[in-house]
């Protein structure tokens, strides 16, 4: 009889059951689905009725209706709570996307700011030479025309002047001054400093800055900047000097980079070198741009002049040195991909603003 | 420096073609900057005979020939009239390629022209680059040719193929400006034999010439010959072609005789007609004042007292080292002549030229300086060259050197060398073989060996110029490489290091909030300075400008800097933000070098121009620009503690829209300055110099202790600014006041007319344990109070 009955109501639980999940597979709002679970589980639910009626059995008809009815129970607990999320995430979904904000419409401009390319290239060649041990050393753009030119042996009314076309600023005083033409008479600085002080070695520096020529067309600009490298010590070789070029060449450009040297005149500088790189653009095949040769001029070099150290007030023949020169704004073009010189103090913000990275 | 391929193969046995010619000399310290081929298409062509020569039917301008190229009769349509029945032409047949008008190729197909065919085409001068202008087409010389030469290659029977070499010659190198020169060092690098010249020797010295030389600093050495017997005429073709490699042209023969010995031995010399001069009296001195000179090209020239002329007792008779004189020049007439070859002063050839604006082949040669040594050879040539070209009966003269001018000798140093040059795999003996080919000598000297150096070369006295040389035969990438080694420099100059990171850090801060850097020439001009308050006499003035509006050095960056924004807005920019950092120069006053001529300091300006068409704010905070400007300085300058900037000029701006900062200035531009600039609009700048460094960073522990909010409002009189307000609050030190902020500012009708609210926000906060209410509250009433006693003029009331 026990077992009859337990059956019985075993088998109606789980008819509610089933006629449970259905309704809950049809709702179609999160407010249906707990309509669903409260005609259930309420109170007055179906099935807190059926367990309501749960005291008129024997014990062992309990635990046996018990087991099913938790058994239905965490089963539907967890359909509805399953369903009901599902559809208030659906809900909240088609609200949001009702509303009245155009995401198409642009965003606040927030203007891109960009350094000028010559400073890129610049800090990029400090530090490279910094890695290579070169401090950074600076000085007067407005120069004596004695620091410029005289002191680094160029001889008065020699032809070599005319490789540096000057500009003369007046002058109240006795001293000739220029715009300087090279960043060079910052060795002289650095030279007659150093005998200053004992003569203390070595010396490694670089000199970065601005430098002037009376040229002003489409290839030469009346100022472009320069990067000046000097040692001085009682062993420096045309070998050191090739090694720290060869070294700030491969990082600059690409460790693939090869460089060359060939004779050439510097009055401060004997012997003197100009250096080529491998052409960055056809790397070395030949180009347009290298003239088929695969090479292109990027730096003049040499060893210091033993006049240059003795108009600086040192002995020539007890120390030595070597020094480079090279110009930013060819390295940027180079590296950048810049077209044409003018770009660069054009400023167009159209340009300034154009790197693609 | 033209230098033909085919004239050097005359001087060396050099087996490479013209590219490899090029690269030699480049290896040698001599690059080139192009090489132009001359006959580039005469391969391709062929020898043609005209056979018949009609006119086109449709067309006058054309004519119809029939040229027999030997293997075949050719209809060809020609646009040229220039050839005759018989004649022989260089004609391109279908298939090959001519460098053409523009020099770019051209290849030859069969063509109709106007209905008829033309199966090749005869060529012109300029279409085969033998000329760069050239009427109707080539008619070959027929001397030279005959029928059984017909559809041979024209290169086969002319050899009027070259190439010519632009060599670009060192300041230091006047001796090379010329074949010898040239043909020396390659030969010399790759161990070929030199051709000998043909010289004829001159009597010398003799009492009939007495030349003089004023001062030996002036000139050290100065050559006479009297010539008789020279027969004026016109030059042979081989020469004329020879001087045409050089880029110059046929005069007569005597002239061309001192270009041709120029161009060979590089030394410049001069021609008189001996009749029109004195040789007992000729010779080089200074001109006099007031003296002038008729010049060959017919200019009067007045002679500057340092100017170096040829004169004898009748006055001066050329531009010494430049050019020669109208009086005294050869002509049809001249019978005698007398050679004149010197060697002047460098620096006064210079300054002649210089000053008179006169240059010429001689005297790019004399500027770069040219030995005495060997004067006797260059007139030793031109005689040879005379007898070939003209002819001539005696030749005898003088020559005067400074003795004290002798060829310079260093000691050997092998140790020296290598220490400077690395190490270097060949003996003693092996170097020496290398320098005599470029003709050093070598003597025993105690123990070791005295270097003479060659005697052309005037600009050579160290051991550092034999290491040049020893480095360019053996090529400078066979020297010693080095692996890179470092070490730290002594530093005993001001270090300009951390204010150069200051200005680094400054300015990416700026990139930051969407200014792009500019970098400008450090130039302008007074008028410019003056719009933004720049006057007075502190520029650097340059003295050879290149342009009035480069006439100064800027005393600021802001003018050029705002004239540019301008451009960008012209150019349809908008939004413009740019920033520049960099060098301001004055005359006087502080400067951030050591022994600097002029002042110079460091500065950084930005320049904002607002994008106009946003006036309604529609993509940006419904904020005006000035707010949005100042926020932007405050978030820039707040971590910089700058050291404040005395004599800063500071610009006119839009009444109290000024942000006042100790190291410079910013705000928003005057009406009449933009005004002034052409600008239209709304205009925030700002500069600032950059002294001081970057401090030493700290960082502290945060806030671990809970702060407590709270707000006040007022009512006050609308005269009252929150700045007063925002100054009161600060001056009245309420304990544990953290900050306080407005937030919320506005008249109202629902307020009496003339006041307006205030709302602040305070933070209190204790940093060493938790605050109590109390606290909290008894500091925000100090607050209050004080601003209420502050402000009791403007009737302000808590609201
Ligand atoms: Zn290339």
């Amino acid at each position: 009889m026990a077992e009859l009955t337990s059956s019985k109501t075993i088998d109606l639980l789980k008819t509610l059951s089933s006629e449970a999940k259905e309704k809950i597979s049809a709702a179609k709002l999160a407010v249906d689905v707990e309509q669903v679970r409260v005609s259930y589980f309420g109170k007055k639910g179906f099935i807190s009725e059926v367990l309501a009626s749960l005291k008129n059995f024997n014990a062992e008809a309990r635990k046996e209706i018990g087991q099913v009815s938790n058994q239905v129970r965490e089963e539907l607990e967890s359909l509805l709570s399953q369903k009901k999320a599902e559809l208030e995430t659906r809900e909240l979904d088609q609200k949001l996307l009702k509303d009245q904000l155009d995401p198409t419409a642009p965003g606040v401009f927030y203007p891109r700011g960009e350094l000028h390319p010559i400073r890129k290239v610049l800090r990029e060649a400090v530090q490279i030479f910094e890695k290579a041990g070169l401090t950074p050393a600076y000085g007067p753009e407005v120069e004596y025309e004695n620091y410029c030119f005289d002191k680094l042996n160029f001889k008065p009314g020699h032809a070599a002047r005319d490789m540096q076309a000057t500009f003369f600023v007046k002058n109240q005083g006795t001293e000739r001054l220029v715009l300087r033409t090279h960043t060079s008479p910052v060795q002289v600085r650095i030279l007659l400093k150093a005998a200053q002080n004992n003569f203390e070695l070595p010396i490694r520096v670089q000199i970065p800055g601005r430098v002037y020529r009376v040229d002003d067309d489409s290839t030469h600009a009346p100022m472009f900047h320069q990067i000046e490298g000097l040692a001085v010590d009682r062993t420096a070789t045309m070998g050191d000097l090739r090694a720290v070029l060869d070294y700030f060449f491969r990082n600059f450009f690409d460790e693939k980079t090869k460089i060359r040297f060939r004779p050439s005149f510097f009055p401060f500088t004997e012997p003197s070198a100009e250096v080529d790189a491998s052409c960055v653009f056809c790397k070395g095949s030949g180009c347009k741009v290298c003239k088929q040769s695969g090479w292109l001029e990027v730096a003049g070099a040499g060893l210091v002049h033993p006049e240059v150290f003795d108009l600086c007030g040192w002995d020539s023949k007890s120390v030595q040195g070597w020094a480079f020169g090279l110009g930013i704004e060819r390295l940027a073009m180079l590296k950048l991909g810049i077209p044409d010189l003018r770009l660069f103090f054009e400023n167009r913000l159209s340009f300034l603003r154009a790197a693609q990275k | 420096m033209k230098l033909s391929y085919k004239v050097f193969l005359d001087w060396v046995d050099f087996s490479g073609g013209a590219k490899d010619l090029a690269n030699v000399l480049a290896d040698l310290g001599f690059p080139n900057d192009g090489i132009t081929a001359v006959g580039g298409g005469l391969d391709q062509v062929v020898v043609g005979k005209v056979l018949t020569k009609t006119k086109h039917p449709e067309a006058d301008r054309l004519n119809l020939l029939t040229v027999d190229i030997g293997s075949e009769q050719l209809p060809i349509v020609c646009g040229a009239h220039n050839m005759k029945v018989g004649d022989f032409v260089a004609l391109a047949p279908i298939g090959a390629t001519i460098p053409g008008k523009d020099g770019q190729g051209m290849a030859m197909k069969e063509a109709k022209i106007r209905g008829q065919t033309s199966k090749g085409m005869c060529c012109s001068l300029v279409e085969l680059q033998l000329a760069n202008e050239s009427e109707g087409i080539l008619i070959l010389p027929s001397e030279k040719i005959s029928d059984k030469d017909l559809g041979r290659k024209v290169s086969e029977l002319f050899d009027w193929q070259d190439w010519i070499l632009e060599v670009d010659i060192t300041p230091n190198r006047g001796d090379a400006l010329c074949v010898r020169g040239l043909a020396r060092e390659v030969a010399a690098k790759l161990g070929l034999k030199m051709k000998t010249l043909n010289t004829i020797k001159w009597k010398n010295p003799v009492s009939t010439v007495n030349p003089f030389i004023e001062s030996f600093s002036d000139a050290s050495g100065f050559a006479a010959c009297l010539v008789n017997g020279v027969k004026f005429g016109e030059t042979p073709e081989k020469w004329q072609n020879f001087l045409k490699s050089f880029g110059a042209r046929s005069i007569s023969n005597l002239v061309d005789i001192t270009n041709i010995v120029m161009f060979e031995l590089g030394h410049p010399l001069h021609f008189f007609d001996a009749d029109k001069v004195d040789a007992q009296t000729i010779g080089v001195r200074r001109a006099r004042p007031g003296e002038t000179l008729v010049l060959l090209n017919d200019t009067v020239l007045e002679l500057h007292p340092d100017d170096l002329v040829i004169a004898d007792a009748t006055g001066p008779l050329s531009l010494a080292g430049v050019m020669g004189g109208a009086k005294s020049s050869i002509s049809e007439t001249t019978k005698n002549i007398l050679i004149e070859v010197a060697s002047f002063n460098p620096a006064s050839i210079r300054a002649t030229t210089r000053r008179h604006q006169i240059f010429s082949e001689s005297s790019v040669r004399f500027e770069k300086g040219l030995t005495i040594f060997h004067l006797d050879e260059v007139i030793e040539r031109a005689l040879a060259l005379l007898k070939e070209l003209s002819d001539f009966e005696i030749a005898a003269g003088t020559k005067i050197v400074d003795k004290q001018i002798q060829p310079k000798q260093i000691l050997w140093d092998r140790g020296r060398i290598e220490a400077k040059l690395g190490k270097i795999g060949k003996t003693d003996d092996e170097l020496f073989e290398f320098l005599r080919r470029l003709e050093y000598s070598f003597e025993p000297k105690g123990s070791t060996v005295a270097v003479n150096f060659p005697w052309y070369r005037t600009d050579v006295q160290h051991l550092e110029d034999v290491m040049e040389d020893i480095g360019r035969l053996l090529g400078y990438e066979n020297l010693e490489k080095k692996p890179l080694v470092s070490f730290e420099s002594k530093k005993f100059w001001k270090d300009l290091t951390p204010e150069l990171k200051l200005s680094d850090q400054i300015l990416d801060s700026f990139i930051s909030f969407g200014f792009s850097e500019a970098i400008h020439l450090s130039f302008s001009s007074p008028a410019l300075e003056k719009k933004l308050g720049y006057e007075g006499d502190d520029f650097v003035v340059v003295e050879n400008p290149i342009h009035s509006e480069k006439s100064v050095l800027r005393r600021s960056i802001l003018p050029g800097l705002l004239a540019r924004a301008k451009e960008n807005a012209f150019n349809g920019e908008d939004e413009i933000r740019l920033v520049e950092v960099g060098p301001i120069y004055s005359a006087s006053g502080e400067t951030i070098f050591e022994e600097s001529p002029k002042a110079e300091r460091l500065s950084i300006a930005c320049v904002w121009l607002p994008r106009p068409q946003d006036k309604k704010h529609l993509w940006n905070p419904n904020t005006d620009p000035f707010f949005i400007f100042k926020g932007m300085m405050e978030s820039i300058w707040s971590p910089f503690k700058m050291r404040p900037a005395r004599n800063l000029q500071i610009p006119a701006f839009y009444p109290k829209r000024i942000l006042n900062h100790p190291h410079g200035f910013a705000g928003e531009l005057h009406p009449t300055v933009l005004k002034a600039m052409d600008l239209s609009g709304r205009a925030f700048v700002g500069e600032w110099l950059i002294q001081g460094r970057l401090a030493d960073e700290r960082y502290e522990f945060p806030f671990i202790y809970p702060s407590i909010d709270m707000d006040a409002s007022f009512v006050a009189g609308e005269n009252l600014s929150v700045g007063a307000m925002m100054e009161c609050f600060q001056k009245t030190k309420a304990p544990y006041l953290e900050w306080v902020r407005p937030y919320d500012i506005f008249q109202s009708e629902d307020l009496k007319p003339k006041k307006k609210s205030m709302t602040f926000a305070m933070r209190y906060r204790n940093l060493e344990r938790t605050l109590t209410l109390e606290e909290a509250k008894n500091s925000h009433e100090q607050l209050i109070a004080s601003v209420l006693k502050t402000f009791q003029p403007f009737e302000i009331a808590l609201r």
